[in-house]
């Protein structure tokens, strides 16, 4: 008899804290998962897709709509606001691919927030057939249009539990959740440029690393040898949306640090796909070309790591494609590219 | 099916379970039996039903001739005809497992050698094929030497595919199971049994979930993926694969002896703290202990064990633990491993013998590293990983010290170290040392779970915090990773 209590008092209060803990986070919903937000609550999780989102709704009208992954994040809304008027929300997201530009379009089309203008930005591995899609990208029901699973199908699950209770924490203690993008979701790479301002940050280390990442395929070009047809059809359907709402687009292609740039051509693999990849995007589009060798992308300072850039470097490329006319002759770059069926 | 999913845990077990006792209650014991071996295919099945003909067949075959074996003892042949049948018995049952697993292996060195361009099988491998074939390998040996009874094919098959030790062992051996399968009364529930199951489960999956699982992150951005490795991290990763490995394989065992517990099966056990050996034969007495056990009893032994002078016992020493390295894994990497374990054990032996000692602490630091080095070419993929790791170690690529202390120890600059995250490359943490050492204690300071099976009273305490670490295990299970011991 003691043993057969043991046994149900075992089977009581494992249940019992499975049940609890399940239905603490279905509640809570830290991940914002669920349609529902039973508490009404800001979510301690703030994904940058999600933060977006939530802006986004905040902002009147969108003239203007940067898209792209995290090297087009430091595209300055106020700068675009100045080549083109009206204002500009800044869409780019980390680890960006085809179908989040494509879901965020059609989020803003259905929220009647039609931009008049994209700039978007292009990376050489948008197209790679191995990447899975962003797990921030699937757990967004608004941006998500693929129908596949979110990140976790499970409530029963220990690191949401503590989400939950942080959030719970968050709510009773009534603490602001801390937004790190300003409301035209322009991400300031704060840490980065304070370690720069106090000469802390070692640039060519930086550099060097990241390529050598991205080259062991530690990075988004695993395996990267053939092209994503998916993902070719998504930016097709982005382009037919853009006809059919009458949304001026203009492209370039991120630039990547001169040493990234070497490391591919020493790639065979990889230098193939990206033939493969500026031929593929000729057929679709007219863009500027920024990834090639030129004394900007020689230039260290010009990068956070041998991907991201700084500042300085994006209002550079934004002056490029709006063809300022303060611009050097030493300032000009990217080569244009017009589409070719 | 995983011991740690949430099919295994919320859907298989319980059904199989309630089944089972079931129709023995009804008194249906053969039913009752079929329906457990049926289970047990069925969770065989469950990663891919291609691989079930392989152990059906494997089973009927070893099921024949080890029934040959035993008539031909009670009927008195010529030795010659038993053995001859005992050497094909053995050899299709390696020749199965040598294609299988070590096909590609030979192909691959065959056009090393000779330049050839043979193109390679790529069979998959079938579940668990090195750990029911040394079950019934064990069989026929026995069945030859009389030491077996005759078993009917249903009891046979509940030996060879009973589910809680078919894919990764404890490697169980007839003496010890067909009793238990015979036993009337452990064909009733046992509440003792089931309250004693559920805790030692819950034990092994927090072992396995929460401990190993954690462990595996960092080993595997250490050996996989990182380009080089500074000292620290070197160190981080060679440890957290040792830690892995027990954390994991033990994890499971435990989890194995647990379940069986529920149909009052009694599996033996397979660790016991191997991490405090003071030596490489202790070392071998507490790791994996029914696998040196078969080592022993079916190739040292055979082979003259120590019967025929001091070199015959070093070679018979090397031969066994080379072939014990090859069981592991077709790779040459396994093949040193193994080497390496036989060195040490004639090192071991020849020191004994001359009648040196160490201080105990001493004797279990050299073993301790000894263990956790030789882990690393069992480990690695390749052997640039194995010499990437252990040039880590060595301080070949550099020393990093975690940047808070650059302040105090600046002058360190000079002699070439570097201050910044000293994890960073295996994706650790500032927490990640200290679990190690944390891990370190615990194995080394602490009883086992078999230690404390042996001794503790189940109590409403015990059982709370065995609900309490199963919880735990449960909740952190979404993110679903094989067992180490799976593919050996």
């Amino acid at each position: 008899m003691y043993n057969k209590n043991l046994i149900k008092l075992f089977l009581f209060s494992s249940i019992s804290a499975l049940l609890i803990a399940g239905f603490i986070n279905y509640l809570v919903d830290p991940l914002s998962e669920t349609k529902y937000n039973v508490f009404s609550i800001d979510k301690v999780v703030q994904t940058v897709r999600r933060n977006k989102l939530m802006l986004s709704k905040k902002a009147n009208t969108i003239d203007n709509l940067v898209l792209g992954s995290s090297r087009s994040m430091q595209l300055n809304p106020e700068t675009i606001s100045k080549y083109l008027g009206g204002s500009t929300f800044n869409f780019a997201v980390n680890s960006g691919l085809p179908e989040d530009f494509l879901g965020t379009l059609r989020h803003l089309i259905r929220e009647n927030k039609i931009p008049k203008n994209i700039i978007l930005g292009l990376d050489f591995y948008f197209l790679n057939d191995k990447l899975l899609p962003e797990a921030d990208f699937l757990s967004e029901p608004e941006l998500n249009f693929l129908n596949l699973e979110t990140r976790s199908s499970t409530f029963f699950s220990l690191d949401k539990l503590i989400l939950s209770m942080k959030n719970i924490y968050m709510v009773v203690r009534k603490k602001e959740i801390e937004y790190k993008l300003d409301n035209h979701g322009y991400l300031p790479y704060r840490v980065q440029d304070s370690l720069i301002k106090n000469n802390q940050y070692d640039f060519f280390k930086n550099i060097q690393e990241d390529s050598q990442n991205y080259m062991n395929g530690k990075y988004s070009y695993k395996q990267y040898d053939q092209l994503s047809p998916k993902r070719i059809d998504y930016l097709l359907e982005l382009i037919t949306l853009c006809e059919d709402y009458n949304i001026k687009l203009y492209v370039f292609l991120s630039p990547v640090h001169s040493f990234h740039y070497k490391e591919i051509n020493n790639n065979n693999t990889l230098t193939n796909t990206l033939i493969e990849f500026k031929r593929e995007i000729r057929k679709h589009f007219s863009y500027y070309d920024f990834m090639y060798i030129n004394h900007i992308n020689n230039n260290d300072e010009n990068f956070y790591d041998s991907v991201h850039i700084r500042k300085n470097y994006t209002d550079l490329i934004l002056a490029n494609i709006f063809n300022d006319s303060s611009l050097t002759k030493e300032q000009r770059i990217g080569i244009y590219t017009k589409k070719r069926d | 099916m995983l011991f740690n999913s949430y099919e295994f845990i919320f859907a298989f077990l319980p059904i199989t379970f309630f089944i089972y006792f079931y129709l023995n209650h009804k008194r249906l014991t053969e039913a009752s039996k079929a329906f457990l071996v049926f289970s047990s295919l069925f969770f065989y099945s469950w990663w891919n039903i291609a691989y079930l003909p392989i152990i059906l067949t494997s089973m009927l075959f070893n099921y024949v001739v080890g029934t040959s074996l035993n008539k031909e003892q009670e009927e008195g042949h010529h030795r010659f005809s038993k053995k001859s049948l005992l050497a094909f018995g053995i050899v299709s049952n390696i020749a199965l497992l040598a294609y299988f697993k070590y096909m590609d292996f030979f192909i691959e060195n065959i056009n090393l050698v000779s330049g050839s361009t043979i193109d390679l099988l790529q069979l998959a491998l079938p579940l668990a094929i090195s750990f029911f074939t040394f079950q019934q390998i064990a069989y026929l040996v026995d069945s030859y030497r009389g030491e077996t009874a005759e078993y009917d094919f249903l009891n046979y098959s509940l030996f060879v595919t009973f589910f809680p030790q078919l894919i990764a062992g404890p490697i169980v051996h007839h003496s010890e199971m067909m009793p238990q399968f015979a036993k009337t009364r452990n064909k009733v529930k046992n509440y003792r049994n089931i309250a004693m199951g559920l805790f030692i489960f819950s034990i092994g999956l927090f072992k396995k979930v929460v401990i190993a699982d954690t462990f595996a992150t960092w080993a595997t951005n250490g050996f996989d993926i990182a380009p080089t490795l500074n000292l620290f991290a070197a160190w981080a990763t060679s440890l957290s694969y040792t830690f892995q490995l027990y954390f994991d394989f033990s994890g499971y065992t435990d989890m194995a002896i647990g379940i069986a517990l529920l149909f009052n099966i009694k599996l033996p056990i397979n660790f016991n703290s191997p991490y405090k050996a003071t030596n490489i034969q202790d070392f071998w007495r507490r790791w994996h202990i029914t696998l040196s056990r078969f080592l022993k009893d079916y190739i040292y032994i055979p082979l003259g064990g120590n019967r025929k002078g001091e070199f015959r016992t070093y070679t018979n020493l090397m031969a066994t633990f080379i072939l014990g390295g090859i069981w592991h894994g077709a790779g040459w990497t396994f093949m040193f491993w193994g080497f390496l374990h036989g060195a040490a054990l004639v090192i071991h032996r020849a020191w004994s013998k001359l009648g040196f000692k160490l201080w105990t602490w001493l004797a279990w630091l050299i073993t301790f590293n000894f263990i956790n080095i030789a882990w690393v070419f069992f480990r690695a993929k390749e052997w640039d990983d194995a010499l990437k790791v252990l040039g880590g170690m060595a301080g070949l690529s550099g020393i990093i010290i975690k940047d808070k202390l650059e302040g105090k120890l600046y002058f360190l600059h000079n002699y070439g170290v570097e201050f910044a995250k000293v994890t960073e490359h295996i994706g650790g943490d500032s927490d990640s040392l200290k679990l190690i050492v944390f891990a370190l204690i615990i194995t080394f300071l602490f009883k086992n779970s078999t230690q404390y099976i042996k001794t503790i009273q189940l109590s409403s305490k015990m059982i709370l915090l065995a609900s309490f670490l199963f919880t735990w295990a449960v909740l952190s299970m979404h993110k679903i990773s094989d067992f180490l011991y799976f593919n050996f």
